[in-house]
């Protein structure tokens, strides 16, 4: 070969190297940019509702662990039942015509109850209530849950039945014809701590239960009851938090016989997954959940915000598959749920940052994420006060046809100098 | 011969300049690359000094070099280690560009990734990083645990085993194992990694499930005896260095606290302690940073340090009782109780709500004698913190004392309204009832009391033995 012939193979081949090569640098593996990509917003949108304290005084550091609407009498309004874990008391707020709550102790002594269902559990006509009762809220590991059904006698006065006692530490029951023989059962989740269930109570007499474990896992905090698989039977799905951070589907044969899955996980132990409720943000007609992560309570004093804590959806595919959304950002975010705040006929979801940082007064304390109906959500915050609400939920209140908001304050932590007991959000007049 | 040489010499300069210019195509290429994968700042962003010059020294260092890909290494941390996982994950991504062969690099973005709960997406992550450094045991851990959560077993398994031949000896690996087994309904299987999973573990890992497990096989002396010798909240996470060494560059006072305490809850006050030295080095006036602090040398017997944080939190904050409550503890501790009793009046005219320091007052009192006085003091520890059993169980004890049995009882009734399972209230109960004759309450305490793992079995033995004397049988 002549030298000339070597010099331009040389330069043909370094050329080649230098400006033929592979462009951009490559990782070795696909990068998955969107999950953490954060979403627009927030928008604020501070005038949108109008907050009102309702019931009795706010006292000093309410522990108001749960509420649900309800027509309780059955008198065309709403209603609102509630709990107080450290009074141990079960309480009604009953709607007037003028839209004012008039409050009544329902039941006392009830064992540090932490959730409420109404339900009419005797087919009588009227609603009864299902109390979740911890025994002791803050850590524990005895047995001394207990699950009550407060029996209603037609006019509101209610006789309470315990159904379940000396079990690991119970925080939520709801009620569900299981096994197809025409009377209602409950799903529970049991909290416990180092050991805890999720079980089912198969009904056997009038106010008797069998209980049966399906899960040996502790940490479990909150039930949703639907059909997630379309066979036409009652299934129910289970979050649990603490260290698995999970959540799982039962899929019922119809019969009580119980197919369990874990449909979704996060391997951080510090996700603080903190509650969890039905929605359908599709529309597609399956049932979807909707649940969110920012518990707080954690090793330190002071329980705060951590950057993944937000809300989040399981998108029903059906035959119990689900896939695993993320709508939107929100420190020590709690109790997300489903509305059609704007009226644009899309569910959007609307939830509480309980465990914010609360040493900043503009974190968010309400927030709307507004569906544009392709589930894409745009946060908007709609409140940045008050600290440490744990619950909320959604209704017609005013039968106008638009959503308001109860929300339900629990101050275990400082700050104290804003607490809230029971509050009522409601569309802000145009 | 002449133009020969020439024409080597002018072949080699060639292949020299080619050389030359190939390595600078490709630096700049890698640079343009590390620039392009600057990610942009935050919105809103933390305003510690230190920190926003440490990030405009790295931003500037991977803009603008030299070292472009340093800057953007320390970008990626800075971003990470303070909660900016977007950015973080956006120089990470940049980071694989140039350097796709650093496991840590994968780990720390499958972290993210997984943290938000996009499990798929973090599974090739780890499994690359894996592959990297096949002897790190926590990235095929999580691995093996998203596939445990996205309901695949079979891989799960597969993980977990796989890490077993890389340390026979990994505690998490046999808890993963352990639920693998669980899943599939092999509960003898289940038990058998879960009891491995405690030993490798001095009982801190598995040792929930593996109650549960006993119980489930039948076995409820075993799951009883070992709830009997475990704390509660025993598990800790694993050691994960890859994730942990980013705190270095950590700016965030609350966030180290944040790791502080769960370093110190995961077994390993050493680091805890130092987290919270650099939180309260950034942020030396928050009471509980020192709260924390003091707490935690306490407990790992740094008694000087103690003492001097604990101090400061209630400098700081006058009305933080459960500082007061671990100042006066440790003066005892040390067996300074003038210094002790002075803590305790200051604490309890500062703390005039707090049931901790009730509590603390009344013991004093009782220690002084003066009952009368400290049963007021209970009382109003009692009605300040109705729902825990330790107000109600001190007036118990002050009224037996007394020989006040009847108000004792009532006491002890109260203490097991509010914590149901208590055992010294539910013992209390049981000797009473026994004691009194009462047959259908001693049988119902001493049931309580059987299935009350934090009951020794000499005490329950005692129990049993005078429920016999009294009402015969055996």
């Amino acid at each position: 070969m002549r030298p000339f012939s070597i010099l331009f193979l040389l330069i043909f081949v370094l050329g080649f190297l230098a400006g033929c090569g592979e462009k951009k640098p490559k990782p070795r593996v696909n990068i998955p940019r969107a999950p953490v990509q954060q979403q627009a917003g927030p928008v604020l949108d501070l005038d949108r509702y109008t907050m009102e304290h309702i019931g009795e005084p706010v006292g000093d550091k309410p522990w108001m662990a749960n509420v649900r609407e309800v027509d309780l009498d059955q008198d065309g309004r709403l209603d609102i039942i509630a709990c107080e874990s450290k009074a141990n008391t079960v309480l009604w707020l009953h709607q007037q015509a003028d839209g004012s709550f008039v409050e009544k102790v329902l039941a006392e002594d009830m064992s540090a109850p932490v959730h409420v269902e109404a339900e009419d559990m005797d087919f009588d006509g009227d609603l009864d209530i299902i109390v979740s009762s911890m025994g002791f809220v803050f850590p524990n590991n005895d047995k001394i849950g207990v699950v009550f059904i407060l029996e209603n006698d037609g006019s509101q006065q209610f006789t309470p039945h315990k159904i379940i006692d000396n079990t690991d530490r119970v925080v939520d029951a709801r009620a569900g014809d299981f096994d197809g023989d025409g009377d209602l059962d409950l799903a529970v989740a049991q909290f416990g701590y180092d050991q805890g269930v999720v079980s089912w109570m198969k009904r056997v007499g009038p106010w008797d239960f069998e209980h049966e474990v399906l899960l040996n896992l502790s940490g479990a905090i909150h039930i949703a009851v639907a059909d997630f698989d379309g066979n036409n039977t009652l299934d129910f799905a289970a979050l649990v938090s603490q260290q698995w951070e999970e959540v799982h589907v039962f899929l019922n044969n119809g019969r009580g016989d119980f197919q369990s899955k874990v449909i979704w996980g996060s391997t951080n132990e510090d996700y603080s997954s903190s509650g969890m409720s039905l929605c359908d943000l599709n529309r597609d007609g399956k049932p979807d959940l909707v649940f969110s992560n920012g518990d707080g309570f954690g090793p330190t004093p002071n329980p705060g915000p951590k950057p993944w804590h937000g809300v989040q959806w399981l998108e029903n595919k059906g035959n119990g598959f689900f896939q695993f959304h993320r709508i939107g950002d929100l420190g020590g975010a709690y109790n997300p749920v489903e509305a059609d705040v704007d009226g644009d006929g899309n569910m959007d979801v609307v939830a509480i940052a309980s465990f914010n940082d609360w040493s900043n007064p503009e974190s968010d304390a309400l927030v709307w994420f507004r569906n544009d109906g392709n589930e894409r959500f745009t946060k908007h915050v709609l409140s940045t006060d008050p600290p440490y609400m744990v619950c909320l939920v959604a209704g017609d209140f005013d039968n106008s046809g638009r959503p308001s908001f109860v929300t339900s304050g629990f101050h275990a932590y400082p700050p104290f100098d804003r607490q809230s007991r029971l509050l009522i959000w409601r569309p802000t007049p145009p | 011969m002449r133009s020969r040489t020439i024409l080597i010499s002018l072949i080699l300069l060639l292949i020299g300049g080619g050389l030359g210019v190939y390595w600078v195509l490709q630096e700049n290429e890698e640079t343009e690359w590390i620039i392009s994968s600057v990610p942009e700042q935050p919105v809103t962003l933390m305003r510690e000094p230190k920190f926003l010059r440490r990030l405009e020294r790295a931003e500037s260092l991977a803009l603008e070099g030299p070292g472009h890909l340093e800057g953007l290494g320390k970008l990626a941390a800075l971003y990470h280690a303070n909660g900016y996982l977007e950015q973080a994950s956006l120089a990470y991504e940049g980071l694989l560009g140039v350097m796709p062969d650093d496991p840590k690099i994968y780990h720390r973005l499958a972290s993210i990734v997984a943290g938000y709960g996009y499990l798929e997406e973090a599974i090739p992550l780890w499994e690359e990083a894996v592959v990297l450094d096949p002897a790190y045991i926590p990235a095929r851990l999580r691995m093996g645990d998203a596939w445990l959560k996205l309901n695949d077993v079979e891989s799960a398994r597969e993980v977990y085993k796989a890490a077993l031949t890389v340390d026979a000896e990994a505690a998490h690996i046999y808890l993963g194992l352990g639920r693998v087994a669980i899943a599939q309904d092999e509960l003898e299987e289940a038990r058998k990694h879960l009891e491995q999973a405690a030993k490798f573990s001095d009982y801190r890992v598995g040792v929930d499930l593996l109650a549960s497990v006993y119980d489930q096989l039948g076995h409820s002396e075993l799951g009883w005896g070992l709830l009997n010798t475990s704390a509660w909240g025993m598990y800790s996470d694993i050691a994960d260095p890859w994730m942990e060494e980013i705190l270095k560059d950590c700016f965030d006072a609350y966030r180290l606290a944040s790791a502080g305490g769960l370093a110190a809850f995961n077994g390993d006050p050493v680091s805890g302690i130092a987290y919270l030295e650099r939180a309260i080095e950034l942020d030396p006036e928050v009471a509980l940073y020192h709260f924390q602090l003091g707490q935690m040398a306490f407990e790992s017997r740094a008694y000087g340090k103690a003492e001097k944080h604990l101090k400061r939190s209630v400098e700081l904050q006058p009305d933080l009782a459960d500082g007061w409550v671990y100042l006066i503890a440790l003066l005892d501790h040390l067996r300074r109780p003038d210094e002790a009793e002075a803590a305790l009046l200051r604490g309890f005219r500062l703390c005039p709500n707090s049931p901790g320091m009730h509590m603390e007052m009344g013991k004093y009192l009782m220690a002084q004698n003066m009952a009368w006085k400290a049963e007021e003091v209970f009382l109003k520890a009692a009605e300040l913190r109705p729902n825990e059993a330790g107000a109600f169980i001190e007036l118990a004890r002050l009224y037996f004392g007394q020989n006040e049995v009847e108000k004792g009882i009532d006491a002890m009734k109260d203490a097991l309204t509010a914590e149901p399972g208590h055992p010294v209230a539910l013992s209390s109960m049981a000797f009473y009832s026994i004691q009194t004759g009462d047959r259908a309450a001693s049988e119902t305490y001493l049931a309580r009391v059987r299935a009350q793992p934090r009951m020794s079995i000499s005490e329950i033995q005692k129990l049993e033995q005078l429920y016999n004397d009294q009402f015969g049988g055996g």
